[in-house]
């Protein structure tokens, strides 16, 4: 008889979550903040780490054996995000490629694209960013200019992206062009898979308040890209965005490393702790059930796409809970810091400049992916067509 | 993981609400204010579903069945105290959590002597004094408190208490909810409905997923009053504070969107948001849920089944 509810996760994912942990304890040192530093080695790290991940079946652990998953349940791939994110991100850039691209070509990829692509992701080997925003089109996405025009058996891509996360270490780029014409809208996109040293493309890094590898700007000037790396039928870019989309909204667990600094917090505090201002330590346990908030919306969402049912409204309701609550956690942990939550790579500084990182994260958690407007768009239309709420 | 409801709680919820939806819905709450019938009349309906036959301290699939029907009730604002029913402690006293220094009891006049129980388990036999007499809570008294020499309320029962009230919060929430929306797609005002509106479409998103969560949590919380063996009240209480936020919130924002209508009795928001407030005032405003939290966190953790050896 199946349980009426359980909210456990079952003995894998328990013991999976244990083995994760001891590994990121053992392969990082305590002051690591993840690969995007003014320090390249931390990247170097990453890479390493995600290597072996990869080699213990880890990197990839809900998809099919035949791409070179584990065929774990999608428990042990939220187990995965979660500790992940928790810590950091010790995987670096690459669950760029785990979380969408990799899932992305698995449902719209050639045979010859899962082939080359597929295996590569799952070992940890390539690096991928993702061209869709440009300067003129950012929630509006729908709108973009880049030119992908037939010139004899290939195309010719024309055209600058902006905010490519990762875009100067990439190996490829999921890039996003218009094959339409000018006025084609969403039935005019098309997505390109393109090797980032290929002639044509100069990539500019953008100085920003998250750090370095974040924000670039990246131009392609006459970009030659073959009929095989179109992903999916030309023109039916959109739809495959949208579902990379959706699975970049569940795909990142902020709430995991917010629950985790919360308490972090408490530790680094446990001698001043009864004395701190009573209304700041009630806001940090209000702060922890938000916290628990975001983690079930998220974990409603894994389920229904486990169902394989529409997630949009989920997906969006999961995001917009879970990037307040990093923006609220992020406020509640400077009110109990105070002054010292300024400090970042100074000596001395809490938890090795953990909260002040996360501060800078969480103000752009609304941003990035679909800004919070956009997720409400998404949930309100879905809701003004629908008449119950349950 | 299982995070739905099972068919036969939800079916069940299904019964309830067309039931009481044919008895007139939030109109017999209009009517009990001045017609003790009509209090009766949801009993009747209550009992027809079998609510007398729950047992929700027994199993988790009877608190469920039990819970369903709380956040039903709370969507046609029942003129009835169905989670101080449910948890009788005799065939005709009810249970009803409360602050022992101002005793208020909603429908107190329900029964002639009530178990009350405060959120540290001091157990009292409470009597119905005088209605508050309050536009924002008609069937609520205060009432006499007379000790229970020795006794104690479970864990189990101010665990249920917490959450039972939780769950007929978010029914409250939910049915807000739906009028906002069918309100807002309906009027218009500079010609269009006012739900083009994107501040309107907005807020009525940030409210969606205000009550998703508090629906998820309610759920958690419940699963863990019958798994978490230690005393904590700190799930049960953390619903309640979430409750109290959402909902607040929510009922707000409905009234507010329905323009002056909101304050109108013949439209159901305005019912709905009158008869919330003892749920949402009793036993404890938000600001004690919070401190009250913040004690049972710092005693037993908040870690929940989601983490192998703590949080670190
Ligand atoms: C850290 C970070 C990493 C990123 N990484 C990538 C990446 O790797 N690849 C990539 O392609 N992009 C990336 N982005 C870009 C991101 O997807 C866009 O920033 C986002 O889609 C918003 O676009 P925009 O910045 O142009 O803002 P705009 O669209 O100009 O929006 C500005 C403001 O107006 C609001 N707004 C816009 N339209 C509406 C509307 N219809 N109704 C109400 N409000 C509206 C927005 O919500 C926002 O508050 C990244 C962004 C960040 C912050």
């Amino acid at each position: 008889m199946t349980a009426v509810l359980d909210f456990t996760m079952g003995e894998s994912a328990a013991a999976l979550r244990g083995r994760l942990r001891r590994m990121v304890a053992e392969f990082f040192p305590d002051d690591f903040l993840g690969a995007f530093t003014d320090d390249p080695a931390d990247l170097a790290l990453t890479q390493r780490f995600s290597r072996l991940l990869a080699d213990e079946g880890l990197l990839t652990v809900a998809w099919p054996r035949e791409f070179g998953g584990s065929d774990g349940s999608v428990w042990e791939q939220t187990v995965v995000r979660e500790e992940m994110w928790a810590y950091h991100e010790p995987r670096g850039p690459q669950y760029m490629g785990l979380n969408w691209v990799g899932p992305a070509i698995m449902a719209y990829g050639t045979a010859e694209q899962k082939a080359e692509h597929l295996p590569r992701i799952a070992t940890g080997e390539t690096i991928w960013c993702q061209g869709f925003s440009e300067p003129g089109s950012g929630s509006d996405l729908a709108s973009l200019q880049t030119r992908a025009v037939r010139t004899g058996d290939h195309w010719e891509i024309t055209g600058q992206k902006i905010w490519t996360s990762y875009a100067g270490m990439a190996d490829w780029c999921v890039l996003a062009a218009r094959t339409g014409d000018k006025d084609s809208g969403r039935r005019g996109i098309s997505l390109f898979l393109i090797p980032m040293d290929r002639p044509g493309i100069t990539v500019r890094p953008l100085r920003a308040m998250l750090g370095p590898h974040h924000l670039n700007e990246c131009f392609f000037d006459s970009v030659v890209a073959t009929d095989a790396e179109v992903l999916g039928e030309v023109g039916t870019g959109w739809s495959v965005m949208k579902t990379a989309l959706a699975h970049e909204r569940v795909g990142i667990a902020r709430y995991a490393r917010c629950e985790r600094l919360l308490w972090l917090l408490r530790d680094v505090l446990r001698h001043e702790w009864d004395d701190l201002d009573e209304g700041v330590r009630n806001e940090w346990s209000g702060a922890l059930v938000q916290v628990r908030v975001a983690r079930l919306l998220a974990y409603r969402a894994v389920e229904r796409q486990e169902g394989n049912e529409m997630v949009d409204l989920e997906a969006s309701q999961a995001r917009i809970a879970s990037t307040t609550c990093d923006q609220q956690v992020a406020e509640v942990v400077s009110q109990l810091l105070g002054p010292r939550s300024l400090l970042g790579a100074a000596a001395g500084a809490p938890a090795h400049g953990a909260f002040e990182d996360h501060w800078r994260y969480a103000q752009a958690a609304t941003v990035a992916s679909g800004t919070i407007e956009i997720q409400r768009e998404i949930v309100s239309r879905e809701l003004l067509g629908r008449q119950a709420v349950r | 993981m299982r995070i739905a409801l099972p068919e036969a709680a939800l079916d069940f919820g299904r019964v309830a609400d067309d039931v009481l939806r044919a008895a007139g819905g939030v109109d017999l709450a209009r009517a009990a204010e001045s017609d003790p019938r009509a209090a009766a009349r949801a009993q009747e309906c209550l009992a027809g579903i079998g609510m007398y036959d729950i047992d929700p301290r027994g199993c988790l699939e009877d608190a469920v069945a039990a819970a369903e029907l709380c956040r039903v009730a709370g969507g046609h604002a029942v003129p009835y105290p169905v989670a101080a029913m449910l948890l009788r402690t005799s065939d005709a006293t009810p249970f009803a959590l409360v602050d022992a220094r101002q005793p208020i009891i909603d429908h107190a006049l329900t029964a002639g002597t009530w178990t009350a129980a405060t959120l540290t388990g001091e157990l009292f036999e409470a009597e119905p004094d005088a209605p508050v007499d309050s536009k924002v809570a008609p069937f609520a008294m205060t009432v006499r408190l007379r000790p229970v020499a020795g006794g104690t309320a479970s864990v189990l029962d101010r665990r249920l208490g917490l959450l039972f009230g939780a769950w007929h919060l978010l029914g409250f929430g939910q049915r807000a909810l739906q009028l906002a929306i069918e309100h807002t797609r309906v009027r218009e005002q500079f010609g269009h409905p006012l739900s083009n509106f994107q501040v309107i479409r907005h807020t009525l998103a940030d409210l969606s997923v205000g009550l998703e969560g508090l629906d998820l949590l309610c759920r958690f919380s419940l699963w863990s009053a019958f798994t978490d063996g230690s005393p904590s009240l700190a799930d049960a209480l953390s619903v309640r504070l979430e409750a109290q936020r959402v909902v607040k919130h929510t009922l707000r924002m409905a009234q507010q969107f329905h323009g002056a209508s909101g304050f109108a009795d013949e439209y159901d928001i305005s019912v709905l948001v009158r008869h919330a407030q003892p749920g949402l005032r009793l036993p404890t405003d938000r600001g004690a849920t919070l401190a009250l939290l913040r004690t049972a966190i710092d005693e037993y953790g908040f870690d929940g089944p989601f983490h192998a050896g703590g949080v670190r």
